[in-house]
């Protein structure tokens, strides 16, 4: 198990059906994301990234085609099965932070953790740990409402990495956040990729973001359009501008 | 336009203006229904009375249901009496078919029956239906609702349990009285008097002297000459008098009915005021773009009470529709009250009062968010949040107490009164409004308080939803408390009535232990209303003889007019034996051996009724009665719940020389020990069962038991009342929650897709309303023992003795019925919250 890819996708297709109309967001996926990658997907608006990022993340259910997470087909999972699999094996970070606004920053990070049942008291020292990974171990006893949006998403951060999931699943996280705040963001995920080795995928519009990431995997209509190494953002605004043109 | 717009309104948020609306049904049906019921319990007594009494113009009777006893010579005394056509004397008592071997206490079973003398006229205008039209023999003429009711045919012979032992009757005749209504069951019956006295033990004298007054003459004038000449104490009335006498009474119940019915009506209007709070406020925007674009304030606020008013009137509609069926459920529990019943007539008032008041209930609540809704600013169209206004905590919690204390002392008023005057109903009203005002002015300060506690459990059980239901409760402290306020007037009211009854009953009951010292008590099965049966003395000899008998004795009783109170009660006791049946308490300063005085002539006055009457130790009373005249000195004032509390005392020699003496009202019994008390309720009902079925014994457990039966019975009709307007308050949490999960729909998308199950989502939801209505029962259950221990003390502060007890079996229902109630009204949010859309959700604006 330890050796299969965090993701394996092939042949996946995906179709909205409404009454008469159909859209095929989705029209063949093949995809393997390693361990401890940090892939950035791109693409232009209504190509498929989210339709693929909330298939990964066991929330939609897909068409045809295979889907594997750490190892695990999820294609014959039931309901029971696939909440299992996101509380343990996947993180989501989101555009809008969605914290719990009741909640303080600590009691948000230990969050999913407190849903699969464990003890309060035991999951303290976890949290104070993620809570300082994000720089945020002064505020572990604020609400949402007292942090900035930057600091909001830095708890989310955590949060996501409160189970040590296999895979951690970002949807434009720096979409809401200004420039510096956005950085702040993306280093941390870099840092909590290079250092504590997760995996991570991310769907952004930003080609600066997406530099940040090892891999760049490019969709267009539904289909892998191409994919470039992370680390030079000219690159990536190049191919990104081909694509447009192409469609 | 507008009202394009509001219809569109009311059809865009489907689900929650079917919750509003039936609210308002269930609040238009219950009045309806009230309505309905009082009128036909009026109609039916109408009915009763013109069918019985027929031709009768006067009805010449000692004390109230025929039950004393008026001197044979007064009939042509009456005959002389100048305009009086016809006067016929009869006697009347109770009597019980015997079903299957024995006589059960039920009112189905009972038949008053009446010995009339052969020859006299019919006044009644009873129709033969069947049968011989005239008295035959012995035999019985029956009335035919009640033959066909228990399948007896001309020629049969019946047997039936009388005062001096089984019956058998033949049956001579079938007649039909009035238009043959049913009343509750119980039956008539007419036989030759010369008979009825021999078999039901009426030696002498006459129940009842009807009198026709001649053609053209005044009944009034008349009925003054008779009284001139009848002793003091003997009513002559008109049936109408007797009529209006009872309507009066049933009028008291029919108040309390009618307060019910609006208190639901009042929460079907504060659940039409939360839910359109609501949906003002999650309308914002909408509103602010209406304004930006130039409406009117007015135009704003006529929007939303159109659409109050469309929803009222649909809900009135189906409100009178359910309303009919509601009725037929009341009639049948008060008819198991024992109330007669004839045929449901709808009065037609109902049919306009009811729906008005559910429309005017909805528009009223739908008034203040109106208001609210037409201040909105045209900015709001643009703001991202609403900033709602801080409350002021400090100033509701003082006016809220200060309303509340009002509210009390209100109550207690109108239950330290004796009598009831206008201005003194009008303060218990206004007491118990201005007591609910009170609790929900003071409910944003105190449900999140009590939502913190309760949520205590539930964190324990179910940590993360627990914790965050308790959150989202305490999150809109405004909403959460009048969510649960609607609930609180409901239970509160259950809890006030249920404080009220176990009072009276715990009252009474101790009093009992502590003033009863009989093992047994013989009275007649379950009779109510209508002449009582007296067993005959007789009786009390064979009693005595019985193996485990010690000593034994009779007592009797008469409602009698006594010159000084209407319909007063008189209690005969052998004063040679009472010490040993009763200990009466009495107030400071009775003469040293009461006993002793009673035996001469001396009698004991309720304490109360001394009061009222300025009558003391020492006073002298003038009695008269149909057999004579008396003078009889107070020797003592009777406090306490006994019957002796309540009645004039005297002994059975002076009330025999006053009143004319039948039988024994009841008989008590002590075993020889008390060891033997089991065997001798065994032998007193053998005794019973074989040659006395109308009359049955009850130890004291069983005299406790039936107080507290009969109360709860007039009270279910109450509880009923009150669980519709429970109903209607949970409608109110539902919609609660529904607004709450729509509020929390990315938290929730958010909770799932951190790997909460559709399980926990339900039970968050689940709990959240658990939340509510705990704080909501919690709350209504001290508001409501609050009033009830106010009402208790304001009682308690007259004569009458009374002492709080909390209504353990209310509250334990409550309890559970609340946590029922709170998983109940969150099946349909929960539904929701759990098949959401993950994606969507997350998505969601
Ligand atoms: N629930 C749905 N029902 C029908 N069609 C849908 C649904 N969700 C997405 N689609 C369609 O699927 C296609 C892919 O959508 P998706 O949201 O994955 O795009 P995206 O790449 O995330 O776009 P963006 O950059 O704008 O977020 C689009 O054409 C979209 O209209
Ligand atoms: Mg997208």
């Amino acid at each position: 198990m330890s050796d299969s890819p965090a993701v394996q996708v092939s042949g996946l297709t995906k179709r909205y059906e409404s009454g008469e109309t159909s859209v095929d967001a989705l029209k063949g996926i093949d995809l393997t994301i390693e361990r401890g990658d940090f892939v950035a997907v791109m693409g232009p608006s209504g190509s498929g990234k989210s339709t693929l990022m909330h298939i990964l993340g066991a929330l939609e259910t897909y068409s045809e085609g295979s889907v594997a997470i750490d190892g695990k087909e999820i294609g014959g999972m039931n309901e029971e099965e696939l909440t299992l699999l996101r509380r343990d094996s996947i993180g989501f970070i989101f555009q809008f932070f969605n914290l719990l606004p009741t909640m303080t920053a600590e009691e948000n990070v230990m969050l999913p953790s407190m849903v699969a049942g464990e003890k309060t008291s035991a999951l303290k020292p976890r949290s104070a740990e993620l809570l300082e990974l994000v720089g945020l171990s002064d505020r572990a006893k604020h609400l949402p409402s007292q942090l900035s949006g930057g600091e909001q998403q830095r708890v989310s951060v955590a949060r996501s990495l409160m189970r040590n999931p296999a895979l951690l699943l970002a949807d434009e996280p720096t979409g809401n956040l200004d420039s510096k705040n956005g950085a702040a963001v993306l280093d941390m995920l870099r840092d909590v990729q290079q250092k504590a080795g997760h995996t991570i995928m991310m769907v952004t519009h930003d080609a600066v973001a997406a530099s940040r990431a090892g891999r760049v995997v490019f969709l267009r209509d539904g289909l892998i359009a191409g994919e470039v190494a992370g680390g030079d953002s000219n690159r990536i605004i190049e191919f990104f501008a081909g694509l447009e043109q192409a469609a | 336009m507008i009202r394009s717009l509001a219809w569109r309104s009311v059809s865009a948020r489907k689900g929650r203006a079917v919750l509003n609306g039936l609210g308002i049904v269930l609040g238009v049906a219950l009045f309806f229904s009230v309505l309905s019921l009082s009128q036909t319990i009026v109609s039916t007594f109408d009915e009763l009375f013109s069918s019985v009494y027929g031709d009768t113009d006067l009805a010449v009777s000692a004390g109230a249901n025929g039950q004393g006893t008026l001197n044979e010579s007064l009939l042509p005394k009456i005959q002389k009496v100048d305009g009086v056509s016809v006067a016929v004397p009869s006697v009347g008592t109770t009597m019980v078919l015997i079903r299957n071997g024995t006589a059960e206490p039920s009112q189905k079973d009972q038949v008053f029956v009446s010995g009339v003398r052969p020859g006299d006229p019919d006044l009644a205008g009873a129709k033969t239906v069947s049968g011989a039209d005239d008295l035959v023999g012995d035999q019985l003429q029956l009335d035919a609702s009640f033959a066909e009711n228990n399948k007896i045919k001309v020629g049969d012979t019946v047997k039936f349990a009388t005062s001096t032992g089984v019956r058998p009757l033949k049956i001579s005749g079938l007649f039909q009285i009035g238009s043959g209504v049913n009343f509750g069951g119980q039956g008539f019956a007419a036989m030759d008097m010369k008979y009825a006295r021999e078999y039901f033990d009426i030696p002498r004298g006459f129940s009842e002297i009807d009198v026709k007054v001649a053609s053209g003459r005044s009944v009034a004038a008349v009925s003054k000459e008779i009284e001139a000449i009848v002793p003091a104490g003997i009513q002559v009335n008109t049936p109408s008098d007797i009529a209006d006498e009872i309507n009066s009474q049933i009028q008291g119940f029919n108040i309390i009915l009618y307060f019910f019915a609006a208190m639901s009506l009042f929460v079907g209007g504060f659940l039409i005021l939360n839910s359109f709070n609501m949906t003002v406020a999650q309308r914002l925007r909408e509103i602010g773009m209406l304004r930006t674009l130039g409406a009117s304030r007015k135009l704003i606020r006529r929007m939303i009470l159109l659409e109050a008013l469309i929803l009222g009137a649909l809900g009135a509609l189906l409100g009178v529709a359910i309303g009919l069926l509601l009725t037929r459920l009341m009639v049948w529990l008060v008819s198991n009250v024992g109330f007669p019943i004839g045929t449901i007539t709808y009065p037609p008032v109902a049919f306009i009062v009811a729906p008005i008041l559910g429309v005017g209930a909805t528009v009223l609540g739908a008034l203040r968010p109106a208001i609210r809704a037409s201040r909105i600013p045209p900015i709001q169209a643009v703001l991202v949040e609403h900033r709602s206004q801080p409350l002021r905590l400090g100033r509701r919690l003082t006016v809220g107490s200060v309303l509340t204390v009002v509210g009390l002392l209100g109550v207690f008023t109108l239950a330290a009164s004796s009598d009831t005057p206008l201005p003194i109903i009008l303060a218990g009203v206004f007491g118990v409004i201005f007591l609910f005002s009170g609790v929900i002015m003071i409910g944003p300060v105190v449900v999140p308080m009590l939502v913190r506690g309760m949520a205590w459990p539930l964190r324990r059980l179910t940590p993360v939803e627990g914790r965050i239901a308790a959150d989202n409760a305490r999150a809109n402290p405004t909403r959460t408390a009048s969510t649960a306020s609607g609930l609180m007037i409901g239970v509160a009211l259950v809890a006030a009535i249920g404080s009220i009854g176990s009072s009276f009953i715990g009252t009474i009951s101790d009093d009992l232990d502590k003033e009863l010292k009989t093992d047994f008590t013989i009275q007649p099965r379950g009779a109510q209303g209508g002449p009582q049966a007296a067993i005959a003395e007789s009786a009390l000899d064979q009693v005595r003889a019985l193996p485990a008998a010690g000593p034994a004795t009779g007592v009797k009783t008469l409602f009698v007019a006594d010159g000084v109170a209407k319909n007063q009660a008189v209690y005969a006791i052998d004063p040679a034996t009472h010490e040993q049946f009763a200990t009466p308490e009495y107030s400071p300063g009775a003469v040293p051996d009461v006993n002793a005085a009673l035996a001469r002539d001396s009698l004991t006055l309720p304490a109360f009724f001394a009061k009222q009457k300025k009558l003391a130790v020492g006073d002298t009373l003038a009695l008269e009665g149909p057999r004579g005249s008396k003078r009889l000195k107070v020797a003592a004032l009777v406090k306490g719940n006994s019957a002796e509390a309540s009645s004039i005392v005297m002994s059975l020699d002076n009330f025999d020389a006053l009143y004319g003496g039948t039988g024994f009202s009841q008989i008590l019994a002590i075993a020889k020990t008390p060891e033997q008390r089991g065997a001798l309720g065994e032998q007193i009902d053998t005794l019973l069962k074989n040659n006395y079925p109308a009359f049955q014994s009850l130890s004291n457990e069983q005299v406790k038991q039936r107080i507290k039966d009969q109360t709860n019975q007039v009270f279910a009709i109450f509880y009923v009342i009150m669980a519709v307007a429970i109903l209607v308050s949970l409608l109110g949490v539902v919609n609660t929650l529904l607004m709450s999960v729509l509020e929390r729909t990315r938290e929730i998308g958010l909770l799932r897709a951190i790997g909460s199950s559709r399980w926990q989502i339900r039970r968050m939801i689940v709990s959240e309303s658990l939340l509510i209505t705990a704080a909501g029962s919690a709350l209504g259950l001290v508001v409501g023992m609050a009033l009830g221990w106010a009402f208790v003390r304001g009682i308690a502060s007259g004569e009458t003795h009374a002492e709080f007890h909390p209504p353990v079996a209310v509250i334990v229902t409550v309890a559970i019925l609340s946590v029922v109630a709170g998983i109940l009204a969150a099946i349909p949010p929960a539904r929701r919250a759990a098949k959401m859309n993950v994606i969507d959700a997350l998505s969601y604006e």
